[in-house]
């Protein structure tokens, strides 16, 4: 079964925003999120960060991926 | 009739990096920028009149004056809801989603504009909050000194400008929170709403 594709995207108090995504590779990240968003923030120039969890010791299943974008207006 | 062959009519609309909800602070910021509005809102240029008289020194009864006035004109300026703003440069500001964006037809780097503008328009939204800031701490600082109409006056802007500013964060969120929604439904996300706080948290579920 595939993963889930995961976006969370918080409004803060002052109207910025933030967005974590998980299970989608980081250009998709890019590019789903300026779909959602790209009306509301400029995404372009969000920073991509790619997260690998090792898998704790003595477990032999695979990595999981996680990528996040801040897509802030400023900050 | 004339060939358009070469003319560039579509817009191409830039988001400000931060959020830009405040007339006071747009009217602020282009004149800066040494930026005119072909179709000027009149109570703005009253209000910015009226700000400068305050930082005279004026005698008593007449920072009442300024002040009931002042505070009458951010009553005024809210009624001017988010008219479209064409700029002397040939730059537009338009609302959109809650904040105004920039754009531009005439092919003319919208980008650099924008991040000038953006940056005049940050610290001018600081400034307008600052003397917020400044008129609280003023009535509370002089709170035995300061004749009743006085502090009624400041109060009164104080009111006015928390409700400025208040109404554009509110505007801002609710069509963020509106967009988020419609969008992610539409892109066939499951989308779920939280309350953090004063925090809004979506969580848009898809399966690939």
């Amino acid at each position: 079964m595939c993963k889930e594709e995961t976006i969370e995207i918080i409004i803060n108090e002052d109207g910025t925003m933030t967005s974590v995504a998980t299970g989608i590779s980081g250009e998709v990240t890019e590019e789903e999120l300026n779909r959602i968003l790209g009306e509301l923030a400029d995404v372009n120039n969000v920073v991509l960060r790619t997260e690998f969890h090792e898998p704790a010791a003595g477990i032999a299943s695979g990595t999981a991926t996680k990528s996040a974008v801040n897509a802030t207006r400023g900050d | 009739m004339p060939c358009a062959r070469g003319q560039i009519n579509n817009w191409n609309w830039v988001e400000a990096t931060r959020p830009v909800t405040d007339l006071r602070g747009i009217h602020l910021a282009l004149r800066a920028l040494n930026v005119s509005w072909t179709n000027p809102i009149l109570i703005l240029k009253e209000w910015s009149e009226l700000r400068q008289s305050l930082a005279q020194n004026l005698d008593t009864h007449s920072e009442i004056q300024i002040l009931k006035s002042l505070a009458t004109t951010i009553e005024e300026i809210l009624k001017s809801g988010k008219p479209e703003i064409t700029l002397s440069n040939g730059f537009k500001l338009s609302w959109n989603n809650g904040s105004y964006r920039i754009g531009s037809n005439t092919g003319r780097n919208v980008t650099t504009f924008s991040a000038q503008f953006s940056q005049a328009y940050l610290t001018y939204e600081k400034e307008i909050s600052e003397e917020l800031e400044g008129t609280i701490k003023r009535i509370e600082d002089g709170r035995s000194s300061i004749a009743a109409e006085h502090t009624n006056a400041l109060r009164t802007l104080v009111e006015n400008q928390k409700k400025a500013i208040e109404t554009a964060k509110q505007n801002l969120i609710e069509e963020r929170m509106n967009h988020i929604e419609t969008v992610g439904s539409e892109l066939g996300y499951a989308v779920r709403k939280q309350r953090i706080g004063k925090k809004i948290k979506y969580v848009l579920v898809r399966q690939p």
